[in-house]
């Protein structure tokens, strides 16, 4: 059980607010993908999912209930969060890093239990770290260390996984085998994933669900068939483009033209 | 300013505060020299600045030592002010200024160590000391803050300045433990004060410092353009190592000059710039000058006030500006608060 | 998978890295060493044989020195410079700054402050014995005006920084003018105070130190593991469901607990908070229990060190061991900020 859900979500940093009235029901077991242009709220958005965010309006309930109403640490055994541009601890180990993935699921004694330990032991030979484990993290490339965050999400257990950019500042190859690892965790354990990506391509490829944001509501949401035609790209985007059936995977390929002045 | 005022009016505000500067300036300069533990009517300064007679006591308190602090306070004021601003331009951080790069640490472990040394400390070594102190802690802040490049961030450059005032303050404490004869006649420094210092000791500094509020100008409009940003600078044809170290030759001369002649003053560099700012427009050409005003009107003041408060003791003027300048400083982090991390 | 052992009794587990505790274990014997040493120099130099006979015997005339003045004096020493470096290391995890130490939040310019007045109003009538309260007060006063003026919706650990400069330049001031505005004498021994030392350190200032040590270490049991997880960005923390702001309260006031006790003690003993943990880092790269207990002893041995230079190489002279603290500090300090390009 892990039902993600958005009510009548109104919330923005300082006075401006940057989500206005915006309810949204996450579909369970699937990949959810958060699109849409710079800018237009879908980081502030999974914040506010991810309870780092206090709505000004309307709440976000998980499973039912309002979630900040819940203890954070209940919270974070159902829900795991990537942010964005995470900073680790100076010197701190792997397999460290990892572990630290498990704290919601421990107490004062214990805090090393053998579920802990076969997670940590999971979550790193899924992302193929076992290799690294005993490396600093700040001696990792960039691949590495973005699959070393995905570790200690991955070890915290949850069936509902919210990842902001996940590929963010990695290479064709590496954005390829992030993807792939999380649609597996999605299709072998049935997790819950929600994620924001900025390669539309990869979005419709990996998708089960797209929710097109524009100006801090919701343009279109459904499968990437739905959404991603020739018309919603221009609203999303305002980009003309030409929408393709994908000749390998069919799903639609979105060849951009350039941008149309006033 | 906001965009929405005529030209006209605009225009008019642009000549106000500089006017009411300028005049509060020569207001708060001779209410200077007229107030102390005794009070001089207007009469008595006129004669005594314009007509003195040598025999007259009144004329020669005034002229010996009302006349050398009032000028000092001035000056000071107006270079640390400036000094301040130009700091905060370089860095494109409102937060930094002299004192909080160890400015004044620096010159006073330079004083303390010469205190310490050799036997009788004249005025003009000590002076010349706190300067070179002064010129070492800000070369010593800089190469170590910017060693990857300017980019590096606001809290590197406090961090480091904060923390080479610790260190030069730790130096200066244990050779006035060694020595505790020198304590006594570094506590001036420790305090910050422009009294008793007759102009036959600082007008070399002072001229120093006159001459580089000068040296300033030709190089308003290149600040104008470094405000923009450093790439944008180089787009724009400035040679940017240039300006930096033109920027940084100004505030150790100014900085230096300030603390050797009227020791440790802390928060006018950092203040006033903000003040001047509030008060014009954002370009250099017209706050940096009004900088300099307020500077110097804002330290006349204090050091009214740290003479009058307690009589007859006097608070010390560094003193004085701290207390007024740390809450304004926090204040300042407040405002801000929210948009840093 | 040799690196993490598990320990388990029923429902207990912990994770136990093994391969520090080596380093560890050698730093407790240069400790140790450090102890030794100064247990037997001084003015009258004692050779090992002679320091067992003295200390099996303690009311021999060297077990007197032994016992009664190197000891306490010694074991207040390492009990402050300890105390410091633990603080010290909280406080960098804290702020996620390896710069920070008690004096970035203004601990011990609230410690000189409360300390200075002391000396210049209250010294005359009540005599030395309430400075240490009244040092630890102004320490913790110091921080709690520093973490409340740094609030808004929270605190942030640049936000701490800079209120802590801000408050610290204005507790200086008020510092200075006490000196100034004080009689000589004072100011000489508010000097020597501000600079740091364990002059006359004896068993019953041992006594409570230790109960006060002992304390805030029951009270950091249970944050231990949050002490690794500050270092952690907020919205990764808030993400394995940390209550950010309140661990971030809890273990600022345990590191200034710690600071403002031993800086009651010591005088504002620089740089040991700083340093230690930068030495333990080096020791010990990966952060963990191994790490802490490696700054407690780097932090312990330098002031035993510092201390034991102060009062034996200038001769008749006692100088306060903060100096020496410093004179190792400072370039060791500059060398890290020169290394630090990150």
């Amino acid at each position: 059980m892990a039902m993600l859900s958005a009510n009548d979500l109104t919330l923005g940093y300082q006075r401006q607010a940057i989500l206005r009235h915006l309810s949204l029901d996450l579909p369970e077991s699937k990949i959810s993908v958060l699109v849409g242009s710079n800018g237009c709220g879908k980081s502030t958005l999974l914040k506010a999912l991810a309870r780092l965010l206090m709505p000004w309006q309307g709440g976000v309930a998980l499973d039912g209930k309002n979630i900040h109403r819940q203890p954070t640490r209940i919270v974070a055994r159902t829900l795991s969060l990537l942010p964005q541009h995470p900073v680790a601890p100076e010197g701190i180990t792997v397999r460290q890093l990892v572990s630290l993935g498990r704290h919601p699921h421990q107490s004062w004694r214990a805090q090393w239990s053998e579920e802990d330990e076969r997670q940590v032991e999971l979550a790193l030979s899924r992302t193929d770290l076992l290799g690294a484990a005993h490396r600093s993290v700040d001696t990792l490339s960039g691949g590495q260390r973005q699959r070393a965050w995905i570790a200690m999400a991955v070890a915290q257990d949850t069936p509902l996984m919210l990842l902001d950019e996940p590929t963010s500042f990695l290479d064709l190859a590496h954005q390829m085998e992030v993807l792939e690892l999380l649609a597996s965790l999605n299709r072998e354990s049935s997790k819950t994933i929600v994620m924001v990506l900025h390669d539309l391509n990869l979005a419709c490829r990996y998708a089960d669900h797209i929710v097109a944001l524009r100006d801090g509501a919701i343009l279109a949401q459904g499968t990437p068939r739905e959404v991603i035609t020739r018309e919603r790209v221009k609203a999303i985007f305002q980009l003309d483009c030409q929408v393709i059936d994908d000749p390998y995977f069919h799903t639609p390929l979105c060849i951009p033209f350039a941008r149309q002045k006033a | 300013m906001s965009g929405d005022v005529g030209l006209e009016s605009t225009r008019a505000r642009f000549w106000v505060a500089p006017g009411l500067l300028v005049l509060s300036l020569v207001l708060v300069m001779s209410v200077s020299l007229m107030a102390g533990p005794q009070w001089f009517g207007f009469g008595k300064l006129w004669h005594a600045l314009w007509s003195p007679s040598p025999t007259n006591v009144d004329d020669l308190l005034i002229r010996t030592t009302r006349l050398p602090r009032t000028l000092l306070a001035a000056v000071v004021g107006a270079s640390l002010g400036v000094a301040g601003g130009i700091m905060q331009t370089l860095t494109r951080n409102p937060l930094a200024a002299p004192g909080l790069l160890g400015v004044n640490a620096g010159a006073l472990f330079v004083v303390v160590a010469l205190a310490t040394m050799g036997g009788g400390l004249s005025a003009a070594v000590a002076n010349l000391g706190a300067f070179v102190g002064a010129a070492l802690a800000v070369a010593l802040v800089w190469s170590l803050a910017m060693r990857r490049g300017p980019t590096a961030g606001p809290l590197r450059l406090l961090l480091a300045g904060a923390a080479l005032t610790a260190l030069f303050h730790a130096f200066s404490q244990a050779l006035l433990v060694v020595d505790q004869q020198g304590l006594d006649s570094v506590l001036f420094w420790l305090a910050g004060s422009v009294a008793g210092r007759p102009l036959t000791d600082t007008w070399p500094m002072l001229i120093l410092a006159l001459v580089a509020l000068l040296a300033c100008v030709p190089w308003l409009r290149q600040w104008n353009v470094l405000a923009a940003g450093e790439a944008v600078a180089v787009g724009a044809g400035v040679s940017v190592r240039r300006l930096q170290l033109a920027s940084i030759t100004l505030i150790v001369l100014l900085a230096g000059a300030s603390v050797s002649m009227a020791g440790n003053i802390a928060f006018v560099g950092l203040i006033v710039p903000h003040m001047a700012r509030r008060l014009s427009t954002p370009d250099h050409r017209h706050w940096l000058p009004l900088a300099a005003l307020i500077g110097a009107v804002l330290l006349l003041c204090a050091d009214i006030a740290a003479r009058t408060l307690i009589p007859p003791g006097e608070v010390p003027l560094g003193v004085m500006t701290a207390l007024v300048g740390a809450p304004f400083f926090m204040l300042l982090v407040r405002r801000q608060g929210v948009r840093h991390g | 998978m040799a690196e993490i052992r598990a320990l388990r009794l029923g429902r207990f587990s912990r994770a136990i890295v093994w391969r520090p505790w080596w380093r560890v274990l050698m730093a407790w014997v240069v400790v140790g060493v450090a102890l030794a040493g100064c247990l037997s120099l001084g003015k009258i130099p004692l050779t090992p044989r002679e320091l067992l006979a003295a200390l099996s015997a303690p009311l021999s005339d060297t077990g007197l020195i032994v016992w009664q003045l190197r000891l306490p004096r010694t074991l207040l020493a390492a009990l402050v410079g300890g105390a410091l470096a633990l603080s010290g290391w909280l406080l960098q995890q804290v702020m996620r700054n390896p710069l920070a130490s008690p004096d970035t939040l203004g601990v011990t310019s609230g410690a000189s402050a409360a300390a200075v007045a002391y000396f210049s109003l209250l010294a005359a009538d009540l005599g030395h014995a309430w400075l240490p309260l009244a040092a630890a007060g102004g320490a913790l006063m110091a921080v709690g005006i520093v973490y409340w003026l740094a609030w808004q919706q929270g605190v942030t650990p640049l936000r701490l920084v800079l209120m802590g400069i801000g408050l610290s330049a204005l507790l200086t001031a008020a510092t200075t003018f006490l000196l100034v505005s004080s009689p000589f004498s004072t100011t000489l021994s508010a000097y020597v105070w501000l600079t740091g030392s364990v002059y006359g350190g004896n068993w019953s200032e041992v006594e409570r130190l230790s109960i006060g040590l002992a304390l805030a270490l029951v009270a950091m049991a249970p944050l231990v593991r949050y002490a690794l997880l500050a270092a952690v960005d907020d919205a990764l923390a808030v993400g394995i469901g940390v209550r950010v702001q309140r661990m971030r309260g809890a273990l600022t006031l345990l590191a200034a607990v710690l600071a403002g006790l031993a800086v009651a003690w010591g005088g504002a003993i620089a740089f040991v908070g700083l340093m230690a943990p930068h030495l333990a880092r080096r020791l010990v790269p990966v952060p963990g229990a191994a790490q802490i207990v490696m700054t407690i002893a780097a932090g312990a041995t330098v002031v035993m060190l510092a201390d034991l230079v102060g009062r034996t190489l200038f001769l008749p002279l006692d100088l306060p061991a903060g100096i020496f603290v410093a004179a190792i500090g400072a370039p060791f300090f500059l060398m890290l900020l020169i290394r630090q390009v990150r």
